[in-house]
């Protein structure tokens, strides 16, 4: 066989495996947020389909998703309308590129560029959020995309604030090299201003409440995706919870020492991390109320910036 | 025909397509997204290159803060406003085009000149032929060290460029505000310096947004 059809073969592989733990990932993360609101809220939750704990519920649930009739409003912008899914959720899935599983072990772990690679592929969300908005030819929809355009911008810039302390502090935009730097110590202890603006950071860029008011349902229905039903839909639910999984696994492996831990071999721990910024992030999002669009932008502008520059000032000065 | 040759025929056709329908699109909307295309397919370019940090630099730069802002700016727009010529056919939508200043042959004069001086310096810098699939320089750090050290000077003067506009676009929303609020007989320019009170509402925090916009224009592009 010839050398560039094993590496064509080789790409098609790891990009399968990677699809079939998405997929997983997705049902398992939404079968997981039902559990926990609902232990929250003194409830059990989905308990009925499947034994023990419901755990048949979520492929019920795939199942409705794609028997569901898809609508399209008569005025939507075809094109526009029915790629927005599709630019939302390829972001999504590009960045498990990155994603430094264990000690040389990913899709592409020594990726020389990881992090730029990250913010360069993340702006292409808004556009898929854009088009939704815009193709929908609905002003909640309108509203929504455009209270999303604002936040991501604001956000966007804080979280690469945060991110650049740690790299100035390991000398590598590669994640495996971040993590790999963090054998002794983790980075959160010297880092722990810029761990707090990145936290904060990331739950508004992935949208989740307290920071959901793109899709705020008391006042705009469901924001950007409203028009959306059936698989359309599902596919905006994906690339929400891909998006929750692979933040989390960027915030493990940029301050928590990602894959690095005793005992338990890499991947364990990389898992065992993840999930649990997966879990912190539901934890939020179940405990604290939406705060207004203008107290948003404000504490963006206003405070993360100036922190996470604050930060880098303290983390240059401690370098020399 | 090599297999790199292929790929930079389809990135071709997909950068010059995209630019074609961005000038040919009815709908601004649509323009913005092709625009958007062509970045991308550009990028390509430069992966084809073998210059990866590039392609992501141009991506970081052109879609994720310029676009982002064109597109910021359609949402803020009046969607009437944004119409296009209607049906009108083609050949007398072009010459009533063609006729008016602004739509027409300013701007169709303004690109020639442009054009000129693009080809013209491009003839006149001579420059070096790099053959498809050779790596050329891409290093971050030696991209880093040059920026700080060997041009530093055009990198402030950017720097400074960039501040002033920074500095037009939040001056601009703000006497537009003020405005607005001296003609519903409210207290005039009280919140200039202080910040709007949470009961101004819509329009001050539409200014914050534009202004927020042009805020992340200038840090991403430094």
């Amino acid at each position: 066989m010839p050398e560039w059809l094993v590496a064509v073969l080789w790409a098609i592989l790891k990009a399968t495996i990677a699809l079939a733990f998405i997929g997983v990932n997705f049902m398992f993360l939404v079968w997981l947020e039902r559990k926990v609101s609902a232990r929250m809220q003194y409830r059990v939750g989905p308990y009925r389909v499947g034994k023990p704990h419901g755990w048949l519920q979520l492929i019920a649930d795939a199942i409705k998703m794609f028997s569901k009739e898809d609508v399209m409003p008569a005025a939507a912008d075809r094109w526009v309308w029915a790629a927005a899914p599709v630019v939302v959720f390829a972001p999504a899935v590009l960045l498990f590129v990155i994603l430094p599983v264990g000690p040389n072990f990913g899709v592409q772990p020594d990726f020389n560029l990881g992090l730029l690679f990250l913010s360069a592929v993340s702006s292409f969300t808004l556009f898929g959020i854009f088009m939704a908005g815009w193709g929908s030819n609905n002003k909640y929809s309108l509203i929504g995309a455009m209270r999303a355009a604002a936040q991501l911008m604001a956000y966007e810039i804080p979280l690469v604030l945060a991110v650049l302390g740690v790299v100035m502090l390991a000398g590598s935009l590669s994640l495996q090299d971040i993590v790999a730097a963090q054998r002794t110590y983790w980075y959160v202890f010297p880092q722990f201003l810029g761990f707090i603006v990145f936290l904060i950071a990331a739950i508004a860029e992935l949208n989740r409440t307290p920071f959901d008011l793109s899709e705020a349902e008391s006042e705009l229905v469901a924001g950007y995706f409203t028009e959306y039903s059936g698989i359309r839909w599902g596919m905006f639910m994906f690339a929400e919870y891909t998006n929750l999984f692979t933040m989390s696994a960027i915030a493990a492996s940029l301050f928590f020492g990602g894959w690095n831990g005793p005992i338990l071999p890499p991947v364990v721990w990389f898992l065992i991390k993840t999930y649990a910024f997966v879990l912190l992030a539901m934890w939020i999002r179940w405990t604290l109320p939406r705060i207004r669009i203008d107290q948003l932008l404000d504490l963006g502008w206003k405070f993360l910036v100036p922190v996470g520059l604050l930060n880098l000032v303290i983390t240059g000065l401690f370098l020399v | 025909m090599t297999g790199a040759a292929v790929i930079f025929a389809i990135l071709a056709a997909v950068v010059l397509l995209g630019a074609w329908r961005v000038v040919t699109s009815e709908q601004i909307a649509h323009s913005a997204l092709f625009l958007g295309l062509t970045f991308v397919g550009m990028a390509g370019l430069f992966v084809l290159l073998q210059a990866p940090t590039f392609a992501l630099l141009h991506v970081l730069v052109y879609v994720g803060a310029i676009l982002t802002v064109v597109v910021f700016a359609i949402m803020l727009s009046d969607p009437e406003e944004l119409r296009g010529a209607g049906d009108l056919p083609p050949g007398e939508r072009l010459r009533r085009r063609l006729l008016s200043p602004y739509y027409g042959w300013i701007p169709v004069v303004v690109a020639g000149v442009l054009v000129a001086v693009v080809l013209a310096s491009l003839a006149a810098a001579q420059l070096p032929r790099v053959p498809l699939g050779e790596p050329v320089a891409d290093d971050l750090r030696a991209i880093g060290r040059d920026m700080f050290t060997r041009y530093a000077l055009p990198f402030e003067v950017a720097s400074l460029a960039l501040l002033a506009a920074l500095i037009g676009a939040i001056g601009l929303t703000r006497r537009n505000t003020s405005e607005e609020r001296g003609r519903t007989g409210r207290d005039t320019a009280a919140g200039a310096g202080t910040g709007t009170p949470d009961g101004a509402g819509r329009n001050g925090s539409a200014a914050a947004g534009r202004a927020g916009t042009a805020g992340a224009a200038g840090e991403v592009s430094r």
